[in-house]
């Protein structure tokens, strides 16, 4: 534990000192306030626009928006956090094998496996946070200008989403074990997304697929139900506990 | 005891063979010097011995535990400093130290101790500042602090010396000297002289096996043959030297290297120059190459 305890202390000061915490943090809050301010603006920026399209004989109906819009938004602009979050930590392991920085500690005797767990710790519990700030963030905003009642089964769908970005997230230290380079490890998680993203179109395979907890954000509009993403739900967190097996098994047979 | 046991090694990269039935034992609080030129397999060695690198043949035993590759237990007995010793720039060297004491299993007390002596040592106890603008020294320093942060029985040091100048290489060889009472030391390099100083024994590391294993003393009691270059202020002289002696051969426009020749006749040349009179600028003896070591030892051998 103290080897766990004493790594994981590392991973926080270079995430502080790096001021990598703090750029994540201040994109999670950006994109927080971001979705509600965009909603609002939205009718305003129409009808701008329609002074002008008018001219050109378009005309534009009134547009209202509420908690729902603002919600969309939420669900259209996570990617971007995420892609940046993705960009910011998937060298985390990479770095550390081309600086040769983990030699000192594993000729010390630190347990090969504690190593990915104290790494995967840190990027786990930042993408929480500042998930869960965006969304608190989009929350206040939007039982401020609008009403959250009339969305349903909110925080069942902001889980789901939030699971499936870890299951992609559980991708970094297989492919770090695997590979040598950021290129071929971006790589991976990339196809890690895509195989699945592609296999949902296959209508009998869909709800197996953990890319389909994206599409949770039906749950906001009743066209889905909650136990439609059970399977998903399941495979995910399975596929999470094998990619976390794996790259263990693949890191304890890494020549370094 | 042996604190260290390298029992019939082979490694190969692809093809490229880099390690052939290696054989190495070193006895407790030796200094061992393995001496190789680049490209031997010295830092192979070094790593498989550290469970790095899988063998493809053999066993490595440390405190007469058995090496596995990938675990890392053995390594609780080792401290090793690497040949650019990498740290997280982020950090202070006691942060660093700290790091390295919990995740060796040390009490926070004792850590705190034992960092304050170990960076008094190296002479960075006045450092504050973070690592990322420590020089070359400062970090080979440093790796040799974190190397023995946890007392280590045995000390695996890999081309302390290589890229420093001669005031680092001998605090860092004089560190090296001053922790033989409790810990063996195994130091790679390919500089005869940082060998001859501090080393008890040491082994030649060609093609991959250890070709010449002895005690230092009789290393030194090799008798060496070396260049000898004479730098003379005019060229005429140069040119009279060479026929007058009957030997050497003009490198230069006034340079004349006298190849091969040992510690009586390097005193029969400054003779000579000094009865001809010869106007010289310097006279400098050639330290022996690695290879003409290996020659010359086993040439002794073989007559």
């Amino acid at each position: 534990m103290k080897q766990f305890t004493g790594f994981t202390k590392k991973e926080i000061l270079e995430q502080v000192r790096s001021g990598k915490l703090f750029i994540i943090l201040l994109i999670f809050i950006v994109v927080g306030i971001m979705n509600p301010a965009i909603t609002k603006l939205t009718p305003w920026i129409i009808d701008l626009l329609s002074d002008q399209l008018r001219e050109t004989g378009m005309t534009i109906p009134e547009i209202s928006v509420d908690a729902l819009a603002s919600w969309a938004q939420f669900y259209k602009n996570m990617p971007i956090a995420f892609i940046a979050f993705m960009i910011f930590f998937s060298g985390t392991f990479i770095v550390e094998f081309q600086h040769k920085t983990l030699i000192n500690m594993i000729t010390k005797g630190m347990v090969r496996y504690k190593i990915i767990y104290a790494k995967m710790l840190i990027i786990v519990v930042l993408w929480t946070v500042g998930y869960w700030i965006s969304y608190g963030i989009t929350y206040g905003y939007n039982a401020y200008f609008w009403d959250n009642t009339i969305v349903n089964n909110l925080l069942c769908s902001a889980g789901m989403y939030w699971l499936c970005c870890v299951w992609i997230i559980s991708v970094i230290p297989l492919a770090s074990a695997l590979f040598n380079s950021l290129g071929a490890c971006l790589l991976t998680e990339v196809a890690a997304f895509l195989v699945p993203y592609l296999l949902q179109m296959i209508p009998k395979l869909s709800k197996y697929m953990p890319t389909h907890l994206m599409d949770s954000v039906n749950l906001l509009i009743d066209a889905t139900k909650p136990d439609d993403y059970l399977w998903a739900i399941v495979i995910s967190i399975g596929l999470i506990i094998i990619n976390m097996i794996v790259a263990v098994f693949v890191f304890n047979k890494k020549e370094l | 005891m042996d604190m260290l046991q390298i029992s019939h090694i082979s490694k190969a990269f692809g093809k490229n063979q880099i390690l052939k039935d290696l054989n190495i034992c070193v006895p407790q609080h030796c200094i061992f010097g393995f001496i190789g030129q680049n490209g031997a397999g010295k830092t192979t060695t070094m790593k498989l011995i550290l469970g790095l690198l899988k063998p493809d043949k053999g066993d490595i035993f440390v405190n007469e535990q058995k090496v596995q590759f990938g675990e890392n237990s053995t390594n609780q007995w080792i401290g090793y400093l690497p040949d650019v010793p990498e740290f997280y720039g982020f950090m202070t060297p006691s942060e660093y130290l700290k790091m390295c004491g919990e995740i060796t299993g040390m009490k926070p007390d004792f850590i705190k101790k034992r960092s304050d002596e170990l960076l008094e040592m190296v002479g960075l106890a006045s450092q504050q500042k973070r690592i990322k603008g420590f020089s070359r020294g400062m970090k080979q320093r440093l790796g040799i602090a974190q190397a023995l942060i946890n007392n280590p029985k045995l000390l695996i040091c890999d081309e302390p010396t290589s890229a420093l100048d001669p005031v680092g290489r001998k605090e860092i060889l004089d560190i090296l000297k001053s922790v033989k009472e409790h810990t063996t030391v195994v130091f790679s390099t390919h500089i005869l002289s940082d060998v001859e100083k501090i080393c008890d024994r040491a082994a030649f590391l060609h093609n991959g096996s250890i070709v010449l294993e002895r005690d230092i003393a009789d290393i030194k009691n090799v008798e060496r043959v070396s260049n000898v270059e004479i730098d003379f202020i005019q060229q005429e002289d140069a040119l009279h030297f060479i026929k007058l002696y009957g030997e050497g051969e003009l490198i230069e426009t006034n340079k004349v290297v006298l190849s091969a020749q040992n510690q009586s006749s390097m005193l029969k040349i400054l003779g000579f120059l000094s009865e001809n009179q010869f106007h010289i600028v310097r006279v400098q003896k050639q330290e022996p190459s690695l290879e003409d070591l290996f020659l010359t030892i086993i040439k002794q051998d073989k007559s």
